[in-house]
């Protein structure tokens, strides 16, 4: 395995390859590129990325972490005034790019936590080149069933009702500190889910274009069941793998919780390694 | 920025290199030493901050990443605390060939304050080293994080590894009854709150050298608060004021 350090694309974003020993290598295996969750940089929530690409490089991938402008040891791209969804995808497709023209790469799986599983839903969507896809804590939304884990066990329970109540009377968050100084302000990211209507039908291009889906769903979603995500999209989950861990925590921060993401990672991905691209046609077929 | 690696062939370390913004520039640079495991997240993101206004005063700035952690080669079980302060010996090092500066100061936060001062004590090129919050005792930081000082297996402290022989390690270290001897350097204990055992450690300076400075200034400083979805903090007042310790000759305060 090598790691390089590097920058790439128009705003010099800051990125370290990872690369598997030559032979291990897969020839032309699918590279894998992480993006960052939230304002923590490309090492991730607890190094998580870290060891998930040195993981990749053992089955033979390469994967890019990078970091967005404005994260992590990329510098704020100045003058412009973009969605953070479009700066996902553009940055995201500068990685892909990156990977294409040093790499002749031009298969990709994408990746992220939270914000970073955001990012990768939207870049797979937008750019065919996108062969697999990997969220953790990606988009989720309630079902019949979610209403039925959620409340059924709290009915006839007098201390859920009590807590309820206390929640309900808790003061509203006042805070209003505002960062003034630019250089001290961190960048916002607030998670906004999109309608579940917009998921199903990003879910179901990908499905059409035989994408590969790995989703890990922790405690700290709205997420309560593991067939949650077959349930509320039963059109674009069909070949999916989910996997769902209550207590876990959103940032991983129990190993043996990350050593489960890794073998899951490793097991899912291999098989892209070995399948040969799908041919324009059926793309367009589907 | 200039993100490159460097270091021992067999445990490449990442370093973030930056030039000060100075028609002069090279002739001071700063190597900045993070925390470790969840602080190190919590942290790097002021870290940036505090790399960026140094730059302003010219000053060139090497920050990097020690064995086992960030970007660095090595997986967080390998972890062991005199590869660290080897790790800043080369990172010193690296920072007078890059920036091929005359002087070199080191500012170090809660772990990387103590590992800056036990790895000082190997060099008399040293300048000025910052101790930021430094962790004190050994004993106390494993207390607080984990309850104990002694393991029987590796546990993990907010998603990194802790292994027996790191906690050990950690156990032996005392600024107070073992500061070390830092030399030509001039040193200044930066903290966020006056505490009995940070005035310790200014006193165990002192009795090393008289160029010795203790400076509280009122901030956040919860580095090691376990949040749910890794927020970075980010204490203006006192990155100020480091910036002005390491740079006194524009002190804008």
């Amino acid at each position: 395995m090598k790691e390089r350090a590097l920058t790439f694309g128009p705003a010099n974003l800051v990125g370290i390859l990872t690369q598997p020993s030559p032979d291990v290598a897969i020839p032309d295996a699918p590279a894998c590129v992480i993006l960052n969750s939230g304002i923590l940089h490309r090492a991730g929530a607890s190094r998580i990325y870290v060891k998930v690409a040195r993981a990749l490089a053992g089955v033979g991938m390469t994967t890019l972490r990078f970091d967005f402008s404005g994260i992590g040891d990329s510098e704020v791209r100045r003058g412009e005034s973009i969605p953070i969804e479009e700066r996902f995808i553009r940055e995201s497709r500068e990685a892909l790019d990156y990977l294409e023209e040093s790499l002749g790469v031009d298969r990709f799986v994408i990746g992220g936590l939270c914000s970073g599983a955001d990012g990768a839903f939207w870049t797979a969507i937008d750019d065919e080149r996108v062969v697999g896809v990997w969220q953790i804590d990606a988009f989720s939304y309630h079902t019949p069933r979610y209403y039925l884990h959620r409340f059924l066990p709290k009915l006839f329970d007098p201390r859920a009702w009590l807590h309820s109540l206390k929640v309900r009377l808790k003061p509203l968050n006042t805070d209003t500190s505002e960062d003034r100084d630019e250089l001290f302000a961190k960048p916002e990211y607030r998670r906004i889910f999109p309608p579940k209507e917009v998921v199903a039908e990003g879910l179901s291009a990908l499905a059409d274009r035989d994408v590969a889906l790995y989703f890990l769903f922790t405690g700290a979603q709205e997420y309560l069941y593991e067939r949650q995500h077959h349930e509320a999209f039963p059109e674009g989950m069909k070949t999916a793998r989910v996997r769902f861990i209550p207590e876990c925590a959103h940032t991983m921060t129990e190993l043996e919780h990350q050593e489960l993401l890794i073998a899951d990672l490793r097991e899912w991905i291999s098989p892209l390694g070995r399948s040969a691209a799908p041919s324009r046609d059926l793309v367009a077929q589907g | 920025m200039n993100p490159f690696y460097f270091g021992p062939s067999e445990r490449p370390l990442y370093g973030a290199f930056t030039r000060g913004r100075s028609d002069t520039g090279g002739s001071h640079g700063v190597l900045l030493c993070y925390p470790l495991g969840s602080e190190y997240m919590r942290a790097h993101r002021a870290f940036r901050q505090l790399n960026t206004l140094l730059n302003r005063r010219g000053i060139d700035v090497l920050r990097f990443d020690y064995s086992c952690t960030g970007d660095s080669a090595g997986a967080g079980i390998e972890a062991d605390l005199s590869t660290w302060i080897d790790d800043i010996d080369w990172a010193v090092d690296e920072l007078r060939d890059t920036a091929l500066c005359d002087r070199v100061s080191v500012l170090g936060l809660r772990w990387g304050a103590t590992l800056a001062a036990l790895a000082a004590r190997e060099r008399d090129d040293i300048e000025h080293l910052v101790l930021w919050d430094p962790i004190v005792r050994g004993p106390d930081f494993l207390e607080a994080a984990i309850g104990t000082t002694h393991l029987s297996g590796t546990v993990g402290i907010e998603g990194f590894p802790f292994t027996p022989e790191l906690c050990a390690a950690m156990a032996e270290v005392n600024l107070v009854s073992e500061f070390p001897d830092p030399g030509d350097a001039a040193v200044t204990v930066l903290v966020a709150e006056d505490r009995d055992d940070y005035r310790s450690v200014r006193d165990a300076v002192a009795a090393r050298t008289p160029s010795v400075q203790y400076r509280v200034v009122p901030s956040p400083a919860d580095w090691s608060k376990a949040d749910p979805f890794g927020d970075a903090l980010i204490p203006q007042e006192i990155i100020q004021v480091a910036v002005d310790l390491l740079d006194p000759s524009e002190d804008e305060g």
